[in-house]
């Protein structure tokens, strides 16, 4: 106890006045010794002495200076109670000491808010910001483990760590004054704390409660988000109660006696004074199990900086620099007439290395493993199953994989849809159904990333009842999509599926049915440069197949040259090159012009008159043809010549490109110009219409 | 509604004394506040994006970062004129809904930068056009010449850089 106060001294001697965090230090060596408390009278003064400084830190105390005193009488106040009284008359010497310090004290606390929830008052939004990211770290984190917890209840280590997830959230939500969050996370911390011991097993109804506390807490933490971003405004009040009395309801089930004595934590929490309703309780006992080894549930930890994400843009935007500054110097004319071998050449060669290297340490800096993706997949996959009580078994592999950071938000988004689409409409309804196909009763779903060729695959397989081609087609063609009788490969009419509007569900549901969902996905999946494609057979299942290119911020892709200028082609949109002879082209009706392939016949387009270049090459004897495909579109591109291909940093263009149709974006090319990467989406639709069916071979009637 | 705000004083309230960055345009001297100039650099190469209006001569690299360029000429209706040794691209940042946006304005010559004080600003005149006044924050008199300050901000919210329908190479075909 003396111990305490005495760090309670130090603490406050150590801290200045504007000083946020000296002031929690003190906060934190006042919650130490307030568990001690032997008192009444201590605990009350030490909670309305905690109160004045929680004004000081957020800086809403009206008066900094007055508080301050109040604050230097307070702890000196407490010093005596605690016995110290030396120690109190150095804290007293610093300042002046009049009056009677407790009722000061008293006066000077702002008066409990009756309100149960509510914001604070002012707003530092930085603190808030960043207690907005952890909190929402810890939650993901909760999530996990709680998704553990349910196969495997025993395992202690996912209790903890859920239970310190919300442990620390309610320790920084009273510090910053969100009493809706606090009273949550205390809440869910006391069942949590009784799983812990033994006191409460942790059954399907117990993670649920906790599954519900963890996305109620999710929410109040957007309206958080909400509160900072709108500079102030608050969200309306969360209703709560509910979720509040089930884990009430939760603890009582089960519980047995009383929570144990007071005893230290193992981490200093910053619990400030509470509100009218709810009492201050010392914080419950908490023996580890002996059991426990390491918190974070036995994968190695690996550590992370935290870095601005403009540094971060900045950096690689300067790499990019230096890759282009460096080819430029090894690439030059003068140089190649210094001699090979001599002491510049070789220096250059080891500039040209060390650039390589740091140009793909840029790269990676942008990336991030896919685990968190999925394990949120996961998350998603176990509700609705719930939901719809369609008994699944959800497996992840790959999980180490790494994508570009911006990548993974949209992919979200689509394998959403995707996993949903199975979950309702593959995965079948009844058991009897399943069995009678031989397959086991629990639906399957597996969800993997690979690397192919130079992409990330990511794959979403069901084992449900699979595409029903001739429902797709019978929908196409009500539609008015597919003409009647046409003949359609099965990969063409499972392309179908992916266009607006288009769904063979026969009852639309909450979740899907209503065919906006793919149509997104896919137009998501090309927005990235990406690919999406289907594979299925009825009554074994579907898979839906995710081609992504590894990073958004490089793009391979071919360069070419229409008269002086010169553009990028993705790679994945090229099909293949030609070099076409005279007689390979045909013009139809004097005007348009064709190209005659192996086996089909393509529209040809001059790049020069589709992009308004002036001294494109017209005769284009020599000209090399581009052939590209988009949502099954194919049409050949005529240009002056193919510079080669390349992986080339995309940027932004500085203005929106959205009106304008055929470009997507910009690079800088290796001896520094400007070059504008085609959007052959775009190029099509403003000649060909907007996408439909293939081009069947050998008709050459044009869209 | 800007035939307004220049009705009575012709000052827009946006014209306040202080250093502008001058440059010809034209036969006529035209002044950029000093603070919105980022920097000056000589006439390079501008990459052409096909389907944006001529107003914009395209994009270049300006040390790693693309910036649209705008043609000031066109802009204002004047003449086209060949480009000479001494057109150069003054870049300009400006904050534009909380962000800041830097491009290029290409102009004939660059001049002094004038500090201009609050006796030489003057009244806008009305002209017939009244098109081109949106532009300008003011105009100062320094003999014997008239410096007119554009308001840089309005330029390039008028531009249509970043919000603009246009189609490629000719109608689509059905």
């Amino acid at each position: 106890m003396k111990e305490k106060l005495d760090r309670l001294s130090e603490a406050f001697i150590l801290a200045e006045i504007g000083d946020p965090q000296g002031l929690k230090e003190v906060l934190r060596r006042l919650d130490e010794l307030l568990q001690d408390a032997p008192s009444g009278r201590m605990t009350e003064a030490g909670l309305a002495l905690g109160r004045v400084l929680l004004d000081l830190i957020s800086g809403h105390a009206a008066d900094p200076a007055r508080s301050w005193e109040t604050v230097e009488k307070g702890i000196a106040r407490l010093l005596e109670m605690g016995g110290a009284g030396s120690a109190a008359d150095r804290i007293l010497s610093v300042g002046d000491s009049e009056g009677n310090p407790q009722r000061e004290m008293e006066a000077g606390s702002p008066a409990g808010s009756p309100v149960a929830f509510s914001f604070p008052q002012g707003f530092d939004a930085e603190l808030l910001s960043g207690f907005i990211l952890e909190a929402r770290e810890h939650l993901d984190a909760a999530d996990v483990q709680l998704l553990a917890l349910e196969s495997d209840p025993a395992n202690l280590d996912s209790l903890h760590t859920v239970f310190r997830a919300f442990h620390t959230i309610k320790g920084a939500a009273s510090c910053l004054d969100l009493s809706a969050m606090q009273a949550l996370a205390h809440e869910t911390e006391n069942l949590l704390d009784l799983a812990r011991r033994g006191e409460l097993p942790m059954a399907d109804r117990a993670i649920d409660v906790v599954f519900q506390a963890v996305d109620a807490m999710k929410r109040l933490t957007s309206d958080v988000e909400a509160y900072v971003k709108s500079g102030g405004v608050r969200p309306p009040e969360p209703a709560l109660d509910g979720l509040i009395v089930r884990i009430r309801e939760t603890v009582a089930s089960k519980r047995d006696g009383k929570p144990g004595q007071a005893s230290k934590l193992p981490e200093p929490s910053l619990e400030g004074s509470d509100e009218e309703p709810l009492r201050f309780e010392a914080d419950p006992p908490s023996q580890l199990p002996s059991t426990s080894r390491s918190v974070e549930g036995g994968a190695s930890v690996k550590e992370s900086i935290r870095v601005d994400a403009i540094r971060l843009d900045r950096l690689v935007d300067l790499i990019g620099e230096l890759v282009i500054a460096e080819s430029m110097v090894s690439q030059s004319n003068e140089l190649r007439a210094v001699a090979a071998g001599g002491v510049l050449s070789k220096s250059v060669s080891q500039l040209g290395k060390i650039t390589r290297e740091l140009q793909e340490m840029g790269m990676s800096l942008r990336m991030v493993p896919v685990r968190p993706l999925f394990q949120k997949m996961a998350r998603l996959a176990r509700d609705l199953s719930r939901k719809l009580s369609k008994p699944i078994e959800f497996v992840t592999s790959g999980e180490e994989i790494e994508i570009d950071k911006a990548i993974v938000t949209c992919m979200a988004d689509a394998l959403v849809h995707i996993i949903r689409n199975a979950l309702d409409h593959g995965i079948e309804g009844n058991a009897e159904e399943r069995l009678g196909a031989g397959k086991p009763g629990t639906g399957r779903i597996e969800l993997r990333a690979l690397h192919r060729e130079g992409s990330i695959v990511i794959e979403v397989q069901d084992d449900g009842r699979g595409l029903d081609p001739e429902a797709i087609l019978v929908k196409g063609v009500e539609k008015g999509i597919v003409r009647k009788g046409e003949a359609l490969s099965e990969q063409e009419i499972f392309k179908l599926i992916f266009l607006p509007g288009f769904s063979t569900a026969k009852v639309v549901t909450e979740l899907s049915g209503r065919g906006v969902g793919l149509d997104v996905v896919r137009t998501s999946v090309e927005a990235l440069r990406g690919r999406i494609e289907v594979q299925s057979r009825r009554g074994q299942g579907t898979t839906f197949r995710l081609r992504l290119p590894l990073t958004l911020a490089i793009i391979d892709g071919m360069v070419i040259r229409a008269g002086h200028e010169r553009y990028v082609v993705p790679t994945l949109s090229i099909t293949r090159l030609v070099r076409p002879d005279p007689g390979q082209r045909s013009t139809f009706m004097g005007r348009d012009e064709m190209l005659s392939l192996q086996d089909e016949l393509v529209p040809l387009f001059r790049l020069g008159h589709l992009l308004d270049v002036s001294d494109a090459d017209e005769d284009s004897g020599s000209g090399v043809a581009v052939v590209v495909e988009d949502a099954g579109r194919r049409a050949a591109l005529m240009a002056d010549e193919v510079l080669g291909q390349q992986q080339i940093v995309i940027k932004n263009l500085g203005m929106n490109l959205e009106g304008v149709l055929g470009i997507s974006g910009g690079v800088i090319l290796p001896d520094g110009q400007v070059g504008l990467i085609l959007d052959v989406n775009g190029l099509l639709s403003s000649r060909t219409g907007p996408a439909v069916l293939p081009v069947a071979s050998g008709a050459g009637s044009g869209p | 509604m800007i035939e307004d705000t220049v009705k009575d004083s012709g000052v827009r309230p946006g014209a306040s004394p202080g250093k502008y960055l001058t440059f010809g345009l034209g036969d006529e001297v035209y002044g950029l506040e000093i603070l919105k100039v980022q920097e000056i650099i000589g006439l390079m190469r501008v990459t052409r994006v096909p389907g944006l209006p001529e107003v914009i001569r395209g994009v270049l690299n300006l040390r790693g970062k693309v910036i649209p360029v705008i043609d000031l000429r066109r802009k204002f209706s004047m003449e086209a004129k060949a480009d000479t040794e001494r057109t150069c691209i003054v870049v300009v940042r400006v904050l534009r809904e909380g962000q800041a946006v830097t491009v290029g304005l290409i102009v004939d010559d660059v001049r002094e930068v004038l500090a201009i004080t609050e006796t030489q600003l003057e009244a806008v005149p009305r002209f017939s056009s009244g098109a081109e006044t949106a532009f300008l924050l003011g105009m100062a008199k320094i003999s014997p010449r008239v410096v007119m300050l554009l308001d840089v901000d309005q330029i390039l919210t008028s531009t249509e850089l970043w919000s603009l329908p246009s189609t490629l190479g000719g109608q689509p075909r059905g």
